[in-house]
């Protein structure tokens, strides 16, 4: 694999990235962090348990849109109601992990690196699939690298596309390197010549405001955020993962106190953020797939301080044009009353929540191998 | 109120910057001499191919400093020989530095007492302070190839404070030394029963099963390899021998961190692992007896040859180059120092130069020697680290960050702005002084000639010419290769 120097094979030349890279799927993973309460988010009206429980926090009918006669939609999450009718939205209800701590920190990790074992399921993917891997495979979105990416073939996180240079006099750097990249054989030229051509359309990307998204993102962390992903994805740069985390104000999901005073801004935040950032796609959503996750549920009952306490199984939702398993609602717990609730009453895991991602993992690379994402799930 | 992610990551961040700063000055931090230490004339090939110096000094060593072509005057034979006595060689300078970075050589039951994240990024500096400005450079290199081979990932539990006995105590006292030996360390390294979950393979009752986990891996990445002709039964057997080992330490005592052997948790019943009789009632020696069998299993001597193989010769090494250097294993009784001898005296060692893949540790490495950039280690180096894919320690699955090129192809922007940033002063932790090392070398062309190992054509004079021309040489496709 040496390289030879003098022989011209820009004729051969051949953009490899767009061949295999464009119009591939994308996985963008919101993380909800601080145990965001699924019996609001989506809420069991139908449920008698769920309104005794609650006697302050419970959602009225009022105030949600119903979906089965059983769950619904709260109204703040009404931006989802788009796509709940186009058939792109499924709800996981009474999923999670077999987290027993109810800690943050040590849910988080097990979730994020998808059992108890080292480094982040995204990571694995990224490494055992069949995707190209370009350097803006991956990309977190925020200041710190999440643990699900932990290992991952190259760590990128970044607040905004801006931060995606070479050099500082980019348009002389990028000139040489393309000449000396244009002359490499073998696969490293043809992978300096696809990164040149990344930055190039980031270049143009950073230049121009572009158009204004066709609904207006929420002026939130989250909202400039998807709206960075979003310019990812439309500029084609190989783009197979992204994560997001969805941290609000204050304490965020995290919502011991006085519950129904924050979390109304959290879900406004979170389905206007999404609803936006689909529309903002374009035919881009199509190849899109989101999923929304969190550490764990929340108590059933709420406490004393009008909060609620650290739970178990909670709300996953899946956003995408063709979801494994159709869209709809999964519901996979019995009902609130206490004979049906887990330890302090909790909402049971009744469902394992990395099935629900192995089955969208398969979407969006149907080579990869799900016992090196999830080890510990096939042998079970 | 239990920890918030958030309050934690933020105090993390308060606290990393605590130990960081002031470190994060160069001269604070290098001891006295490093910064304003003799910085004697380049050397530089002066044929148009890459000549034998600048490939040992490729291969052997992170990548030739300005001045190392002189180390190899007396003759290869004789430089090799140094390399591989590595306690003979004098190294003040790296030593004192190493010793500096005091929290990382506290006994291992101290450490449960510090913030892993800080333990992390002071392992970290310590392993690029070493593989930047060691003397033993021949080590380092065997050293990184060997915690690819015993990977053991820091996330993985209390890792998180164990990977530092591991890498001081286990992986680099026997780098040079016997492979059996490093495979008896690796068995009982705390951070391996934790990571492989050796510590709870355990055998009570008669019909418990004991943890696979840490034999499976014993015989498929440590010894045999996957084609190496064990079965499960084998798997099975050598869990026995493996059982009742374990690691255990006390938060509420500090020092108190060991590992032990629990004949009430060991199976010691007869076993029979690739068809050798280990007799009942052996107790803690059927440890000993297991690891016996594999490194004596022949395919062993060619697992461990072909890797070596990999990293020293070529990715897709041929047959009879791996059968030469497995022979060396057998005859040898796996003595390291005696497999790299003849790894170094085969044809085609000499025959393979500039055909493997930086990977982007040897590539950073790489950069900071060729330019005798002043570094600390730091957290602004291992961002960097980090972008391009391979931050040490870091490697999830038990075998190791890949040595093959193809994983590796995405980091290119990373490697381009890191030397661009390098040498225009944009990395706070390292400094390169470029017009001193034109200077060093008389010409510009004799310093590119250095960077590439042989001449430059014409027209990579026209691309590296000029203020960043340095850059764009370290950037180039050449670069990247060693």
């Amino acid at each position: 694999m040496a390289l030879k120097h003098g022989k011209s094979v820009a004729a051969q030349r051949r953009d490899f990235l767009s061949v295999q890279e464009q119009h591939q799927p994308v996985l963008v993973v919101v993380f909800l962090r601080g145990g965001a309460d699924g019996l609001t988010l989506a809420p069991p009206h139908g449920d008698d348990a769920y309104h005794r429980a609650r006697p302050t926090l419970a959602v009225s009918r009022a105030d949600l849109h119903d979906l089965d006669g059983y769950i619904g939609l709260n109204k703040s999450m009404a931006g989802l109601m788009p796509l709940w009718e186009n058939g792109h939205l499924a709800l996981h209800h009474g999923v999670g992990s077999a987290d027993e701590t109810r800690s943050h920190f040590a849910a988080q990790d097990l979730m994020e690196h998808g059992g108890r074992i080292a480094g982040g399921w995204l990571a694995r993917f990224l490494r055992s699939g069949s995707r190209q891997i370009g350097p803006l495979s991956s990309v977190a979105i925020g200041t710190t690298m999440p643990e699900s990416l932990r290992g991952a073939p190259g760590g990128v996180v970044v607040q905004s596309v801006q931060e995606f240079t070479v050099g500082s006099d980019e348009v002389q750097s990028i000139g040489r390197l393309r000449k000396l990249y244009e002359v490499a054989e073998g696969p490293l030229g043809e992978a300096g010549r696809s990164t040149l051509d990344a930055i190039s359309r980031l270049r143009r990307l950073r230049s121009e405001p572009g158009p204004a998204a066709p609904e207006p993102y929420p002026d939130s962390q989250l909202g400039r955020g998807m709206r960075e992903i979003s310019r990812l994805i439309h500029a084609e740069v190989g783009l197979v993962a992204s994560t997001i985390d969805a941290v609000g104000s204050g304490l965020g999901w995290d919502t011991h106190f006085i519950q129904s005073q924050t979390i109304g801004d959290l879900m406004e935040d979170l389905a206007g953020s999404i609803r936006s950032f689909v529309a903002d796609l374009g035919a881009h959503a199509d190849r899109t797939r989101i999923v929304v996750m969190t550490e764990f549920g929340r108590r059933v009952s709420e406490n004393s301080s009008f909060g609620t306490d650290h739970g178990s199984g909670s709300l996953m939702l899946t956003v995408g044009k063709e979801l494994p398993g159709g869209a709809g609602i999964f519901k996979h717990f019995e009902g609130l009353s206490s004979d049906n609730l887990l330890g302090p009453g909790d909402v049971p895991v009744g469902k394992d929540y990395r099935h629900v991602l192995s089955d969208l993992l398969e979407t969006v690379d149907s080579g990869y191998e799900v016992e090196r994402v999830f080890p510990s799930l096939t042998q079970a | 109120m239990s920890h918030d992610r958030r309050e934690f990551c933020s105090s993390l961040g308060l606290l990393s910057l605590a130990a960081t700063t002031g470190c994060e000055q160069l001269s604070s931090f290098l001891p006295a001499g490093v910064s304003d230490r003799d910085r004697p004339p380049g050397t530089a090939p002066t044929a148009d191919e890459i000549d034998f110096t600048h490939h040992v000094l490729n291969r052997c060593t992170f990548g030739p400093r300005p001045e190392d072509r002189a180390l190899l005057k007396p003759g290869f034979d004789s430089w090799l020989d140094q390399q591989l006595h590595p306690k003979d060689i004098v190294d003040p300078l790296c030593d004192r530095t190493i010793a500096s970075i005091e929290r990382i050589h506290q006994h291992r039951g101290e450490l449960y007492s510090e913030d892993p994240r800080i333990l992390l990024h002071d392992l970290v500096r310590a392993r690029i302070i070493r593989a930047v400005y060691s003397r033993r450079q021949l080590l380092e290199v065997m050293v990184d190839l060997w915690t690819d081979h015993f990977n053991v990932a820091w996330s993985k539990g209390n890792c998180r404070w164990l990977k530092i006995s591991d890498d001081l105590e286990v992986i680099r006292p026997h780098a040079l030394g016997r492979f059996r030996d490093l495979v008896r360390a690796t068995a009982t390294s705390p951070a391996m029963l934790i990571y492989l979950d050796g510590h709870d393979n355990k055998v009570v009752h008669p019909e418990d099963k004991p943890n696979e986990n840490h034999a499976r891996e014993l015989l498929e990445l440590h010894t045999l390899g996957v084609d190496g002709g064990y079965t499960q039964r084998d798997v099975l057997e050598a869990a026995r021998c493996m059982s009742g080992w374990t690691y255990g330490h006390s938060f509420m005592c500090a020092g108190v961190s060991r590992v032990g052997f629990d004949s009430g948790r060991h199976d010691d019943g007869a076993k029979e692992v690739l068809g050798v009789t280990i007799p009942a009632g052996g107790g803690k020696n059927d440890l000993e007896q297991l690891i016996d069998i594999v490194c004596e299993h022949r395919s062993t001597s060619r697992y461990v040859a072909r890797r070596l193989a990999r990293v020293f010769i070529a990715d897709s090494p041929p047959d009879e180059v791996v059968e030469a250097i497995a022979a060396s294993y057998r005859s040898s009784g796996g003595d390291i120092p005696e497999m790299l001898e003849t790894v170094f005296g085969l044809p085609a060692f000499r025959e393979n130069a500039g055909t493997l893949f930086k990977r982007p540790f040897r590539y950073l490495v790489s950069v900071l020697r060729a330019t005798d950039a002043d570094t600390n280690g730091g957290a602004t180096i291992q961002k960097r680290l980090r972008r391009m894919g391979q931050p040490p320690f870091e490697y999830p699955t038990p075998d190791g960050y890949p040595l093959e090129a193809e994983p590796w192809f995405g980091s290119l922007l990373w490697r381009w702005n890191f030397s661009l940033d390098l040498l225009a002063g944009r990395i706070p932790g390292a400094t390169v002084q470029g017009k001193e090392l034109v200077r060093r070398f008389g010409s510009s062309d004799r310093l590119l000639a250095h960077l590439l190992g042989r001449r430059p054509t014409s027209f990579e004079l026209e691309q590296m010419n000029g203020e960043d021309g340095i850059s764009i040489a370290l950037a180039s496709p050449e670069f990247q290769w060693h």
